[in-house]
């Protein structure tokens, strides 16, 4: 029984494994374009062309990083396809602690009115 | 002891799949890149709590010093090795130790070009030097600026003058500082923070390695890749942490 | 694979277990002894640093220690409890006793067990090496900056006079306590998490195994942040960055010394729940068994741990009411102080219900669980008291604050800590603690503790500031201070009784059944001491104490000899390369503090690093034909 089980297991994993490179090459291959989006939002030249102020640059910087990084989590990491305790252990402290500790210093250095006076 | 009221002995790999299936080591790297998640928040901490003050005591501006076009390279060397990584474990997935162990090798060598980069760009801001221009505006009010020497003797002030308001003074500082850990707020978060990510990368490049020589020696199979796999975790987070850093400190 | 060529690790207990067995072994109760015992002597010279302290403060104009040794006694007393001496008893307990309820054989790491502890010895000795040398750190267990950096001076300045090595030597000997422990906690979540026993889902798991589970996450989250704050003070000390310099060392170029104290506290306050969670676990424990009840709110009590676990890290900067945040941070950090006191209040009405009209045994454990409570409350109120910013104002940095934390701590961790030596002595030796040394200790601890701490509260209201080494006789702090000092030396009497017990109890105490108290959880349904694969069999998990759903009898026939042997053989072999390990990276950080040629140190003991590492790494990945060369190899040795 936990034979068979483990070969069916492993055809599974093979089957996936075709669709799996395909699938590696195409998020690697949206990863790039992002990148070369970033550079490009970046540039003042691009930037004056567009006419996009500062604050909207740097939400879409962050926009882009943030697709970025959840590709890289979701598909090179596994997390979409493996175990919900992982995703846990992962994003509990990036959203839940690392996140806020950086806001919450970047607020209590700040001189801002109200806070520091 | 009655049959019933006792539990015989189970191997533990069935015993404790009782929660989760995957393998213990799995688990333990992911607590692991949990942990690392603060290290680099604290870091950034720092360095995104500094940015303001390094400004304003006449430290060199990131955007100034730092070569974004260098760096993209750097950038996609980095997302390049993690497309690699995860071609290499679906090769040993799929029983090609040849695709695995080829997809390793390039992955390994793709990091050391990132750790080949990032000497380069630290050589370069070590031997650019910086100084400080002390704007004093009709109000009363100082402002600080860090120049690079190079273009303060290629541009002049013009452009300084040109944004200052009208009747400034402008005073420039003739000591001539290189863009190292002590000379400027930004050099010591900006080189903390990205040498400790260069580090990871140093140290993930000896773990591949590592796990290249194992598998050579036919470490590994489809059953049997776990190694590959928290290897494989370890790589992608610092390529993640690399995703982050290229966004907040050269393109923000 | 061929049986005989495997070697089977003996069966050693604490008693019959050759010094050999010490330095190799990676069974979770041997290591989970190794910290007990280390931490307890760490326990003790702390103490004595503390005796220091008192005997200088029983008088006023004392001149029994200089200013500089004063300081430094209190840089080491704070430094020791906390992380040489409370820290690891909670580990060394959890090490011993999780395994156990969980009715696991082992750690789900057994070396990376091992290499925790070592790295906890050569941290221990590694900062206590600053005292042979006359240079102990002198900058607080906190080490604010610019204490840390050597106070007014520039460090050039403060090595040239030779001075100042000391917050090096705390800073790298805290590094090396923080992978240990860093270690520990992802090895406890792993173990926790996938290797209980079938049937024990995470509502019938033992609250103090909910304790050690959420103290280990917040040893996984806290650490990163001191860890970075002490590398930063590193980068300052040695290459001259300036993150935590201040502004009137140079007005030009300047960094933050509160920087530091917000890192410190973001891990520094998460530490005080590291401390006291897993005693609350243990009192969860001690009070059933004792009160021959279940556990009165179970679910609250678990899941309180987690609420406290989060809040935790919402609190830190009520350790800085008084830098000038600003009254809007004030408020912030104010509120979520007043809210992690919902869910430990919640805890202690739990406590309170579960003795409620149960059938009481007054053991020594018992009377250390209660006393916990009481102290614990009076520690909480004070807390809570603190973090009300006006009052704040008024009593940091007096003798208030400093009643407080040892309320909490001593009180609070240490009396926890002492119920569960009663509780689990029987578990770790076969020998019951002697109950009448027990009571004495008891009492006078109860006293001691008390005349120590107690006036500590008044004279924190009467303005007697913390970590002043003496003080004028017109100031009306004598009386008080005398007391102290009495009451001081009568928890050493204490403590010496407790340790005697130990020590004859080890020899001739009562023996002990495989359950001895009548407790519920697992780790009551083996033998005393446990066999080194813990379980053959087990009761079923169909409950939150399974030993009580058997009727409590636990039967200790011997074992089918085939089954053992089998066992035995499953266990991992015994390994001296995480002691190499530990010991390269400690050589390391020796080299570091004093630079120039010392840096050889530092090769050398990168060199042996590896070499611990190689060894440690091979032995693990024995590929499959290889296997039978070295099972040969291992034979050899043997024979």
């Amino acid at each position: 029984m936990a034979h068979t089980d483990h070969e069916h297991q492993l055809v599974h994993e093979h089957h996936e494994d075709h669709h799996g490179q395909k699938l590696y090459i195409i998020v690697g291959v949206i990863l790039a374009i992002i990148t070369f989006l970033e550079v490009a939002v970046a540039l003042p030249e691009v930037k004056s062309f567009l006419g996009l102020s500062d604050t909207i640059v740097v939400v879409l910087l962050l926009l882009m990083m943030l697709a970025k990084g959840t590709l890289v989590v979701l598909y090179f990491m596994h997390l979409k396809f493996d175990s919900r305790f992982f995703a846990l252990l992962f994003a509990f402290p990036l959203l839940l602690l690392a996140v806020p500790m950086v806001l919450i210093f970047m607020v209590l250095f700040s001189q801002h009115v109200g806070i520091a006076g | 002891m009655s049959e019933h009221a006792t539990h015989q002995r189970i191997p533990r790999s069935v015993a404790t799949g009782s929660f989760l299936e995957q393998d213990s080591r799995k688990t333990a790297m992911w607590a692991f890149i949990g942990s690392e998640t603060l290290f680099f928040g604290s870091l950034l901490a720092a360095y995104l709590v500094y940015k303001p003050r390094n400004l304003a005591l006449g430290g060199p501006h990131p955007h100034e010093v730092l070569d974004i076009n260098f760096t993209a390279v750097l950038a996609a060397i980095l997302l390049a090795s993690s497309v690699t990584m995860v071609l290499s474990i679906a090769g040993i997935r799929a029983n090609s130790q040849k695709r695995f162990l080829g997809w390793l090798l390039a992955t390994a060598l793709l990091g050391l070009c990132f750790i080949g980069g990032q000497v380069i760009e630290f050589a370069t801001l070590f031997n650019e030097t910086f100084q400080t221009v002390t704007i004093t505006h009709p109000d009363g009010t100082i402002e600080k600026r860090g120049v690079l020497s190079h273009e303060l003797e290629h541009d002049g002030l013009h452009a300084i003058e040109a944004a200052a308001p009208a009747g400034s003074q402008i005073e420039v500082d003739e000591t001539k500082r290189p863009i190292t850990l002590d000379t400027s707020l930004f050099g010591t978060t900006f080189f903390v923070l990205t040498g400790f990510h260069g580090t990871h990368v140093a140290i993930g490049v000896i773990w591949l390695l590592s796990v290249f020589v194992r598998g050579l020696r036919g470490g590994f199979s489809p059953i049997n890749y776990v190694g590959v796999e928290i290897a494989g975790l370890y790589w992608h987070f610092v390529d993640l942490v690399w995703v982050v850093l290229f966004t907040v400190i050269y393109l923000i | 694979m061929a049986t005989t060529a495997v070697v089977l690790p003996k069966p050693a207990t604490p008693t019959t277990a050759g010094w050999r067995t010490w330095l190799t072994t990676v069974d979770h109760k041997l290591i989970g002894i190794q910290y007990l015992v280390t931490s307890i002597i760490f326990f003790i010279v702390g103490g004595l640093e503390a005796l220091l302290i008192r005997a200088q403060l029983g008088a006023p104009n004392n001149t029994l220690v200089s200013a500089d040794l004063y300081n430094q006694l209190f840089t080491m007393h704070g430094t020791t409890m906390v992380f040489l001496a409370i820290m690891p008893l909670n580990t060394g307990l959890a090490n011993y006793i999780v395994p156990l309820m969980i009715g696991a054989e082992d750690m789900a790491f057994p070396r990376l067990n091992a290499f925790g502890y070592w790295l906890f010895l050569f941290g221990g000795l590694f900062l206590y090496l600053s005292f042979f040398l006359g240079v102990a750190p002198n900058g607080g267990w906190f080490a604010y900056a610019p204490l840390n950096t050597c106070a007014d001076r520039t460090l050039t300045e403060c090595v040239s006079a030779g001075l100042g090595r000391g917050m090096d030597y705390w800073g790298l000997g805290l590094l090396i306590l923080g992978i240990s422990s860093l270690a520990g906690a992802i090895n406890f979540i792993v173990t926790i998490v996938k290797m209980r026993a079938p049937g024990m889902t995470f509502n019938r798991m033992p609250l103090f195994v909910w304790a050690t589970l959420v103290t280990s996450f917040l040893l996984l989250f806290a650490l990163p942040a001191i860890t970075v704050a002490i590398i930063m003070l590193m980068f300052d000390r040695i290459a001259g960055t300036h993150f935590f310099s201040s502004w009137g060392l140079n007005p030009q170029l300047y960094g933050d010394p509160l920087l530091w104290q917000h890192l410190f506290w973001f891990f520094g306050h998460p530490e005080v729940y590291i401390m006291i969670l897993p005693p609350f676990g243990i009192i969860s424990e001690i009070l059933p068994t004792y009160s021959r009840k279940p556990i009165f709110g179970y679910a609250f009590i678990a899941y309180s741990s987690v609420a406290i676990g989060f809040l935790g890290f919402t609190v830190w900067a009520h350790h800085m009411f008084a830098v000038g945040m600003g009254p809007l941070a004030n408020a912030a950090f104010a509120t979520t102080t007043m809210l992690i006191g919902v869910p430990t209040g919640v805890k202690i009405f739990n406590w309170i219900a579960t003795i409620w009209r149960g059938s009481v045994r007054f053991t020594t454990a018992m009377l250390f669980a209660i006393l916990f409570i009481a102290m614990f409350i009076i520690g909480g109120i004070s807390g809570v008291m603190l973090g009300s910013p006006p009052y704040d104002l008024q009593l940091t940095d007096t003798y208030f604050v400093v009643a407080h934390f040892h309320y909490v701590l001593f009180g609070g961790a240490m009396l926890g800590i002492f119920a569960a030596f009663y509780h689990w002595f029987p578990k770790m030796t076969g020998r019951i603690m002697s109950e009448r040394l027990g009571k004495w200790h008891f009492w006078i601890t109860a006293i001691g503790f008390n005349l120590t701490f107690l006036p500590m509260h008044l004279l924190g209201v009467l303005g007697m500031p913390r970590r002043i080494y003496t003080f004028d006789s017109e100031m009306g702090w004598n009386t008080w201070n005398l007391v102290q000092t009495i009451g001081s030396f009568l928890i050493a009497l204490g403590v010496l009784i407790f340790a005697w017990n130990l020590l004859v109890s080890l020899r001739r105490g009562e023996r002990a059944d495989a359950n001895p108290w009548d407790g519920g959880t697992l780790e009551w349904a083996t033998a005393s001491p446990p066999p080194p694969y813990n379980f053959l069999k087990h009761p079923v998990i169909k409950s939150r104490y399974p030993v009580w759903d058997m009727g409590s009898k636990v039967e200790t026939t011997p074992d089918d000899p085939a089954e053992v042997e089998r066992a035995l053989a499953h266990l991992p072999a015994p390994t001296i390369y995480p002691l190499i390990l530990a010991a390269g990276l400690t050589v390391m950080m020796i080299g570091i503090i004093y630079r120039g040629p010392w840096l050889a140190v530092t090769a050398l003991g990168l060199i042996v690093s590896i070499a611990g590492m190689y060894g440690w790494i091979r032995q693990i990945s024995i590929l499959p034909e290889e296997e039978e060369e070295e099972e040969e190899e291992l034979e050899e040795v043997t024979h």
